[in-house]
Formats: C-alpha cells, sequence, structure tokens
C-alpha cells in the first residue's frame, strides 16, 4: 500500500501547484459563469446559467463586435506577420556580409514584452508629441492619432503587433529555410528555374509543413494574447472600435464588475483556443507519423 | 551534343587551394570518369562545370562556346545527384516535366516526352506516385529520366550509384552505359568506385587532390599506371609494391634475392610493383622461382586471395578457385613483363 502511494507523495507539492494554478481557476470562472456575480451589487446572486449565456450571446450584440474585432486583428497581423517574415527569412537566407551582426537586431522585438512595445508604439501614435504626429505636422497636418479614430485605431494596434510577432514568424521559417536539403534547389537551378521559380515551385511546397504550424501557432497566440497591447494602446477604445474578446472580457470583469459575463467571455475563449489547439497537435502528429 | 573543354581550371575555398591547374576536354559523345578518393576536388570540378561553384580562375566551355558566366540553366546541360535530388513534393510525372514546363513547352508536347522517356526507362507505372514511395533504384532512373527530358548537349553524373546496394549498382551502371551509348551524349562522370570508372567509361581521369595522375582508357591505366598512386588506387586487391635496390639489371628484394628487371634501370632505391593476378603461384621451384609462405587464404567463390611473403616481403598472390593450392613449399615467379617500376621519391613510372 506504501509502495503504491510513495509516487503520489514525491507528487504531490508539485500537483497541489499545479491544480491550485489550473483547475481551481478554471472552476471558479465555471462557477462564475453559472451565477449572477457582479461587485457592485454583491446582494445579487443564484445560479443564473442561462440568462447569463442569453444576455452575452443573444441580447446584446457587444460579444458578436468584439469577435469580429477579434478576428479582423488576428487575421490581419497573421497575414502580415507571415508575409513579412517569409520576406525576411528569404533575405537571410542568402548569404551576404554582415548578416550575423544584423540578424539580432531584427529578432529584438519579439524580446520586448508587449507592455513596452504598447508603450512604445502609444507614444509614437501620440498625437500631440508622438513622432509620426511631428513629421505629419510638417506637411500641415495638426494633432492627427490614428489611435484617436475609431476607423484607424485597429491600424495602429496592427502596426504595433506585427512590429513585434514577424520576428518569431522570421525565425521559424528561416529555421524551416535552413533545414531544407540543399540538393533540390541545385537540380531546379539546372533544370533552368530562376530565383523566382525556385523560390515558388520548390522552395515554397517544401516548406508548407513548417508554414503550416508557424501560422497555426501565431493564429493561437494571437487570439489568445490580443489583449496586452491594446491595453496599453486604447484600451478597446475609441468607444469600443478596438475591444477583442480578451480586452471584453476583462472589461466586463474589472471595469463594470460584472464577473459572470467576463467568465464566460474568457470561456468561450478557452473553447475556440482548445480546438485550434487540437487541430494544431494533430497536424504535428500527423508530420511525425509521416 | 557537344564536347566539354575545362581549361586552367583553379579553385579556392577561402585560403585553401582545391585544384591547382586542371585542363580537361570531353569529345563529343565521350564517356569520361573523374576517379579518385574522397576529397580530391572531382565533385567540385563536376559542380564547377556544372555552373553550381564558382571557379577562381580558368574556363569552361560546352559546345565549343564559353559558359563560364553563364548559370546553370543557360549551359544546357543535365545532373544527375548523388542523392536524386527530386522534387518531393511533385509527383513523378511533375518532377520529369518541370524543366519543359519551365521553358512554357506546350501540355501536349510535355505528356508526350514524359512518356518517351518513361518508357525508355520503365517507369511508366511511377508517373503518379511521389519520390518518398519509390525505392532507391526507382528515384535513381526517374533522376536519370529528368536529365534527359530536355536534351541536354551534356550529362554530368555526381556519384549516382554510391547510395544503392551492390547488386542494385552492377545493374545501374549497365543501364546507364546503354542508355548513354543509345543517345550518345557526352558524359562526364564524377565516382570515388574504381569498377564503376573501369566498366564504363571511355576514358578515366585518375585525380589526387585536385591534380590529375593520368588521363587513359580503362585498360591502359590498369597496364600501365603512369604513378605510385593510380598503381594502388586502381585494382582489387590492389597492386603489390615493394620498396627495392636496383643492381645491374636486377632488383634486389629487401631480403637480398634478387629478381631481374630486364631492362636498365637508375640505380638507387625505387619501388617494384606488380599485379596479385599476374603472380604465378606453384609448388614447383622454376629457375627464377622466389620461396613463397602462405600466411592466410580469403575464398572468394570465383577465386582465392592468398596472403603471404617472400622472406619477410609481403605478397599478395590471386589464385584461381578450381585450383587446388600448394602446400607449405610453395613459390611464386614475377613475370618480367607484368613488373613496373617507380621512382621512390616522385612515384613517378620509369
Amino acid at each position: 500500500m506504501l509502495r503504491r502511494l510513495r509516487p503520489l507523495l514525491f507528487l504531490s507539492p508539485t500537483l497541489l501547484i499545479l491544480l491550485s494554478i489550473t483547475l481551481f481557476p478554471l472552476v471558479y470562472s465555471l462557477y462564475l459563469a453559472s451565477h449572477t456575480v457582479i461587485l457592485t451589487n454583491p446582494m445579487l446572486s443564484g445560479w443564473s446559467l442561462t440568462d447569463n449565456l442569453r444576455e452575452v450571446f443573444i441580447e446584446s450584440p457587444e460579444y458578436w463586435e468584439s469577435m469580429l474585432t477579434t478576428l479582423i486583428l488576428v487575421v490581419a497581423v497573421v497575414t502580415l506577420e507571415f508575409v513579412l517574415g517569409l520576406m525576411l527569412a528569404y533575405f537571410f537566407f542568402s548569404n551576404f556580409r554582415g548578416r550575423n551582426l544584423i540578424f539580432p537586431f531584427f529578432l529584438m522585438p519579439m524580446m520586448l514584452t508587449p507592455v513596452v512595445v504598447g508603450t512604445i508604439w502609444r507614444f509614437l501614435f501620440n498625437g500631440e508629441f508622438g513622432l509620426i504626429a511631428g513629421l505629419l505636422k510638417a506637411v500641415g497636418v495638426e494633432n492627427y492619432s490614428i489611435l484617436n479614430q475609431p476607423s484607424t485605431a485597429l491600424v495602429g494596434i496592427v502596426i504595433a503587433d506585427v512590429w513585434q510577432w514577424t520576428p518569431f514568424m522570421l525565425l521559424l521559417l528561416l529555421a524551416g529555410m535552413r533545414a531544407l536539403p540543399r540538393s533540390p534547389f541545385e537540380a531546379a537551378q539546372v533544370d533552368g528555374a530562376n530565383a523566382f521559380q525556385i523560390f515558388r515551385d520548390i522552395m515554397l511546397p517544401m516548406m508548407k509543413p513548417i508554414i503550416i504550424i508557424a501560422v497555426l501557432m501565431r493564429t493561437i497566440d494571437a487570439f489568445n494574447r490580443m489583449f496586452d497591447i491594446i491595453y496599453i494602446m486604447t484600451n478597446g477604445g475609441p468607444g469600443r472600435a478596438s475591444e477583442t474578446l480578451a480586452v471584453m472580457a476583462f472589461r466586463q470583469s474589472f471595469e463594470y464588475f460584472f464577473m459572470h459575463q467576463g467568465a464566460i467571455v474568457a470561456l468561450s475563449m478557452l473553447v475556440i483556443i482548445t480546438i485550434m489547439v487540437k487541430i494544431l497537435n494533430r497536424f504535428i502528429a500527423g508530420r511525425k507519423g509521416a | 551534343m557537344a564536347s566539354i573543354e575545362v581549361k586552367n581550371l583553379k579553385k579556392k575555398f577561402g585560403e585553401v587551394k582545391v585544384i591547382e591547374d586542371f585542363s580537361l576536354t570531353v569529345k563529343d559523345r565521350e564517356f569520361i570518369s573523374l576517379l579518385g578518393p574522397s576529397g580530391c576536388g572531382k565533385s567540385t570540378i563536376l559542380r564547377i562545370v556544372a555552373g553550381l561553384e564558382e571557379l577562381t580562375s580558368g574556363n569552361i566551355l560546352i559546345g565549343g562556346k564559353v559558359v563560364t558566366p553563364l548559370e546553370p540553366k543557360d549551359r544546357d546541360i543535365a545532373m544527375v545527384f548523388q542523392n536524386y535530388a527530386l522534387y518531393p513534393h511533385k509527383t513523378i510525372f511533375e518532377n520529369l516535366a518541370y524543366g519543359l514546363r519551365i521553358r512554357k513547352k506546350s501540355e501536349t508536347e510535355i505528356t508526350a516526352r514524359v512518356k518517351e522517356v518513361a518508357s525508355l526507362l520503365q517507369i511508366e507505372q511511377l508517373l503518379e506516385r511521389r519520390p518518398a514511395q519509390l525505392s532507391g533504384g526507382q528515384q535513381q532512373r526517374v533522376a536519370m529520366g529528368r536529365a534527359i527530358m530536355r536534351e541536354p548537349q551534356a550529362f554530368l553524373f555526381d556519384e549516382p550509384l554510391s547510395n544503392l546496394d551492390a547488386k542494385l549498382r552492377n545493374h545501374m551502371r549497365v543501364e546507364i552505359r546503354q542508355l548513354q551509348q543509345r543517345l550518345g551524349i557526352t558524359t562526364l562522370y564524377v565516382t570515388h568506385d574504381q569498377v564503376e570508372a573501369m566498366t564504363m567509361s571511355d576514358r578515366i581521369v585518375v585525380l589526387n587532390q585536385g591534380d590529375i595522375e593520368q588521363i587513359g582508357r580503362p585498360l591502359e591505366i590498369y597496364e600501365k599506371p603512369a604513378s605510385l598512386f593510380v598503381a594502388n588506387f586502381i585494382g582489387s586487391p590492389a597492386m603489390n609494391l615493394i620498396k627495392v635496390k636496383t643492381d645491374a639489371g636486377n632488383v634486389v628484394l629487401p631480403s637480398g634475392s634478387p629478381v631481374a628487371a630486364g631492362r636498365t634501370l637508375p640505380s638507387g632505391e625505387i619501388t617494384l610493383g606488380i599485379r596479385p593476378e599476374r603472380i604465378k603461384l606453384s609448388g614447383n621451384k622454376g629457375a627464377q622461382s622466389l620461396p613463397y609462405r602462405i600466411t592466410l587464404v580469403e575464398e572468394l567463390g570465383s577465386q582465392k586471395i592468398v596472403h603471404g611473403n617472400i622472406e619477410g616481403t609481403d605478397l599478395t598472390v590471386v589464385f584461381p578457385e578450381d585450383t587446388a593450392l600448394p602446400g607449405e613449399a610453395a613459390f611464386v615467379d614475377l613475370p618480367l613483363n607484368y613488373l613496373h617500376f617507380f621512382d621512390a621519391r616522385s612515384g613517378k613510372r620509369l
């Protein structure tokens, strides 16, 4: 009996920590989602799952608006990061003098925390003293900031996110390029292909597995993390113009204190991300099996 | 079809000289092998001819036209790589068709040519598969198919058989040679396998550390090796090489026994060479016989390789399988006309 319990005994500190930081918040958010929990009105309480779901998904359009904002942002940043990352990877794939010297500079944005990145770009875009506003002033546009316009706030966020996360794509795609065997490229050269044809017909198709993994990983990450940069740069504004699901969950919980609504939004994100991770895992497992 | 000319080729990798001064002409329709040990620069020469590697100085001409500054695609050559280098994501059909697609040939023309080449190489049933679904020999055939699709002026082969097992290698050797003869395409073939070079080539270029040791027809190289390196490199088992001293028309073995040289030789130390299959081993002592002590016999089925020594000097003999070996008291004769002599210092043939 003791022999059987002994492993459990050794594992128990880790298990306890893991359970308290993963399982407890999950259970607690399930509790929040299924009850009425409004911090400004603690007297209201009780089971209200169906009402809460109706409130979030059916009665107000906010959830779906935030979903759309999230999707627009995710598609925009992942597409741009992929295209730019691929171009940069191809650039760094070729041998040129000074490559190793300038490469680290291209990776730096990725090493900053999103809060710092958000702050840098908020200052750059600031309508009064920002660098970009200064340049605009020179051509006669006064006090303009794209972050202050509902129609352009997302563009500012996309720029900041692309600046930070393109290096991630660069790194993955460059590793993928370098891992490709050299001889098919040489065979294509002898076959008569020019540099563009080799890139399009040989390199890209051979990189397909790594491209899919890079895009999926970045999509999951972008969906998940569309919070910190936005919180710093616009806090979801102006109005709700840049309110993603993650920002909505935060604002519902900690600005309006509707904890149950915030929990439902967060849990809906959990479901979506779990599905995406499943797809990624299946893809990676499939590659291993192949 | 066309000739390939390499003129005064020099190649350095950084400060390291790989090829000093290499010149060679492969005549129209000729099959030439570059043969040498690993790292002798043979693949580098081939890649320079293909345009995949830049040369430090010199000139490459294909069909009489200078191609040195041209890209591989503009040289009108085809190359078969050691690891086949098939496009892994394309079907065999598309692997074969790619060169023609780039040249914007019509679909009908491409299909007809792929079918023609596939039937020539007997790979018609593989056209819809991908390279990973093919065996090594099949992949090799496809690689050759891809090379002949465009009807290039010259073929370049970079150790194409070294990834195949021995049986398949023998088979593909014959196939490549037959194909080359049928199509009459000028061929430069790189190998480290002397059997491949001997059996396939019109001429062989033996390379050592970037320099040409000898150029000649296979039998010429076998019968009259120009240097100690060639003598040692060509032939299996390798030629017996014995350091000897000259003495008035004779050479003297380390043991002191004289052997008739049959010609005048410079005085001093030289190297005597004789191929194991040219030595006569018997139980009867002749006028010129030397006593031979057998130490080990390797049975190959078709022949025996006998290891032993003449009074302490090692000597390998190839002996027919169907003849009984002499016992303890064995004797060897070294026939005069099969003796080779090399300068001990320069290694050159005397």
